[in-house]
């Protein structure tokens, strides 16, 4: 679409309001005593001023009139105006009355014509006609005495009176243009939006797709790498469980302490894979939170078994600290009970040989601090009753300007070549996400040298959604 | 917020948010029927067959104040609906303030929690900060059976940071108090950033009176 369209095409009765129009030209009809009437170029009348000339009216009584008049208006109607728009046609009535006839131009283009008239030219020294000249019954007399009761209207001032009219059609249709091409330019910028948009979205449907493919590669490619990686792993662990346990035959202390530390060094490696294959989940947007109602005791429980062995082998004690009325509450179950054995395996790492992780679970009304992330929305965040499960040890803590990023993914406090205690520092993050994920928070108070307390909140929600 | 100081006008977007069913669309039904009939725009509602919004709310109100100052109120819902996230995003934009009517159903209390989260994730989205928005929390439908009681909402409320308003907005209870709270916090937050006061000469305490005159205290349906 050519957004600067021009307007003729559109016709001169649907760009001025003739209904509208007519109030205008009775106007300058009361100011100048001459009748206007507006045609299209198809000769259509548009729009005509009051018409009350009493000249016409008397020879409109007349039959041999009323047939002039009619031959008159029907030329008015089909004589096509002059194209040049300094040029002003005049047609005389047969009672010496004129009519003038302009045309009406936009833009070098004809598009309609307006016709003035009858009136009384005040150039008029005689009436054109005599007695019984049009009509047997045609009163000289009277027709004079009507006519001096006319006004008398000088062709200068018909000219300026066209000259009027001319400017306010022209105001008319400079508006109506504008307006004609300001929404042709809406619509032509919609539509090259609409283009725009169309093409963007198309690419970005490319794209998500492209994304989409790849994601389902990376995620098989994870399950894939974790299955070939679990696999061996799990003879490995098993294969030391049984030489171990003597299956294959006695071992000797210092072959059992190897084997011992080969299981110990695969437990370790498959917890590894199984953090990045449940961040990779988080870390896509593909975590999802299935909440049910549970018996947290279990879920509590459940996780310590997890941890046990990694205790006992690093010689920490795990002691454990919860009212055996629990109530059952509602969330995913293997979520929470990941997110627990996680904060159980970390104090575990971090603390000292000899050490003891205690692990308490208690039900409390909650503090400020529960509502959300920020606090706000306490009251809808919140509920009457909430969960606390604490891990507390009692090993080498946190220093107060390290606390801040312990919950990053892929950060470890010592992140130095030479540190001490491995991991991929998925644990915590995975702990927060897990968390947050059932609108829960993750409190730690820690000091260096003393220890430290992770504690998972959660609102204790007792009913079946 | 569009301040025409010519004009003496200010233009405000509030906007009520909550999970699906919760009664946005009533109370903004209820302060239709409660405002002054030269006070209010046409509520445009986009009904379903099964009563829920499909796109959005909007009432228009506009209030002459004693002090000369024009208020023009827009007042938006979303549409609770999850799956309608970009239309609550999209609405969110530009917002004033928000007013979040929770279901005060024992049986809806995720919802409300889920809804609030997702309040929060598309205000960030927005370039917002909960933190920053003037919100108060209403909890609606105190009419029916086994709604969380008064004493815990209280204890809780004592504990929020937000005003909180319970509310019947079919019977169009609690629901101008809610309106006119929100109103009374946007005003002293944007008061706050733009010195309102101090610009237009005006009282923020006469402006709220003010207005809440122009709601008549009956609802015509009650």
């Amino acid at each position: 679409m050519n957004p600067v369209e021009p307007i003729i095409n559109a016709s001169l009765g649907k760009l001025i309001d003739p209904d509208r129009f007519v109030q205008v030209l009775n106007g300058f009809r009361k100011m100048a005593s001459v009748p206007i009437r507006l045609f299209d170029t198809e000769g259509n009348l548009l729009a005509e001023s009051i018409s009350d000339n009493p000249v016409c009216e008397y020879l409109n009584t007349l039959r041999g009139a009323r047939s002039g008049c009619a031959v008159i208006r029907s030329r008015l109607k089909i004589v096509a105006p002059p194209r040049d728009r300094d040029v002003i046609d005049s047609i005389e009535c047969f009672c010496g009355f004129q009519y003038k006839i302009a045309g009406i131009h936009y833009q070098a283009e004809l598009i309609g014509k307006l016709v003035f008239g009858p009136y009384h030219p005040a150039e008029m020294e005689c009436v054109p006609v005599e007695q019984g000249d049009i009509d047997p019954d045609l009163d000289m007399t009277r027709l004079l005495d009507i006519m001096a009761g006319v006004p008398k209207v000088s062709s200068g001032s018909v000219e300026q009176l066209v000259a009027t009219i001319r400017a306010v059609i022209d105001v008319l249709l400079l508006s109506a243009h504008k307006a004609h091409v300001t929404s042709q330019m809406h619509l032509a910028t919609v539509s090259e939006s609409h283009r725009e948009l169309t093409q963007k979205n198309r690419k970005l449907e490319d794209m998500a797709e492209e994304r989409r493919e790849f994601d389902i590669k990376k995620s098989n490619f994870l399950a894939m790498i974790s299955h070939e990686l679990r696999t061996p792993l799990t003879s490995i662990i098993g294969y030391s469980d049984m030489l171990t346990e003597g299956i294959a035959g006695n071992l000797a202390q210092e072959q059992k302490q190897f084997v011992q530390t080969i299981k110990a060094k695969g437990d370790e490696l498959l917890k590894l894979i199984s953090s990045i294959l449940d961040f990779s989940k988080v870390d896509s947007g593909h975590l999802t939170v299935e909440p049910r109602l549970v018996d947290v005791g279990e879920v509590v429980n459940n996780a310590i078994d997890r941890s046990r062995e990694n205790a006992d082998r690093r010689g920490i004690g795990l002691s454990v600290d919860f009212p055996g009325d629990l109530p059952q509450a509602r969330f995913d179950a293997e979520k929470i009970e990941t997110a627990i054995s996680h904060l159980i395996d970390n104090s575990i790492k971090f603390s000292d040989p000899g050490g003891v992780v205690k692990v308490s679970a208690q039900v409390f009304k909650p503090t400020e601090e529960d509502g959300s992330q920020d606090g706000f929305g306490f009251v809808l965040m919140a509920s009457p009753d909430m969960l606390e499960i604490s891990v507390e040890d009692f090993g080498v803590g946190i220093a107060q300007t390290d606390l801040f990023q312990i919950f990053e993914p892929f950060t470890q406090i010592d992140e130095s070549s030479t540190r001490e205690h491995g991991g991929a520092g998925l644990g915590l993050a995975i702990v927060k996400y897990y968390v947050e994920a059932h609108g829960g928070r993750v409190h730690v108070k820690s000091q260096s040298e003393k220890g430290s307390r992770f504690s998972i909140r959660l609102p204790l929600l007792t009913e079946e959604a | 917020m569009q301040i025409d100081f010519e004009k003496r006008e200010i233009q405000l977007k509030v906007v009520y948010y909550g999970p699906a069913l919760s009664g946005k669309t009533t109370n903004l039904m209820a302060i239709h029927r409660r405002s002054a009939p030269s006070n209010r725009g046409h509520l445009m509602t986009l009904d379903t067959k099964d009563d829920r919004t499909l796109f959005f709310d909007l009432l228009p109100m506009h209030f002459e104040t004693d002090s000369g100052l024009s208020i023009a109120i827009k007042v938006f819902t979303v549409p609770g609906q999850v799956i309608h996230n970009a239309t609550r995003r999209l609405v969110l934009q530009g917002a004033d303030s928000v007013a979040f009517i929770a279901d005060s159903q024992v049986s809806e209390t995720m919802a409300n929690r889920e809804s609030f989260m997702d309040l929060k994730r598309n205000l960030e989205e927005n370039g917002l900060d909960i933190k920053g928005m003037p919100l108060v929390i209403q909890f609606n439908k105190r009419d029916l059976p086994n709604v969380r009681s008064d004493a815990e909402i209280d204890s809780l409320t004592s504990k929020g940071r937000e005003p909180v308003f319970k509310a019947s907005a079919t019977r169009g209870e609690g629901v101008i108090e809610t309106f006119m709270g929100l109103l009374r916090i946007t005003w002293d937050r944007l008061n706050a950033w733009h010195d309102l006061e101090g610009k237009f000469h005006v009282s923020g305490d006469r402006i709220i009176e003010s207005l809440n005159r122009q709601f008549s205290i009956e609802d015509p349906e009650a």
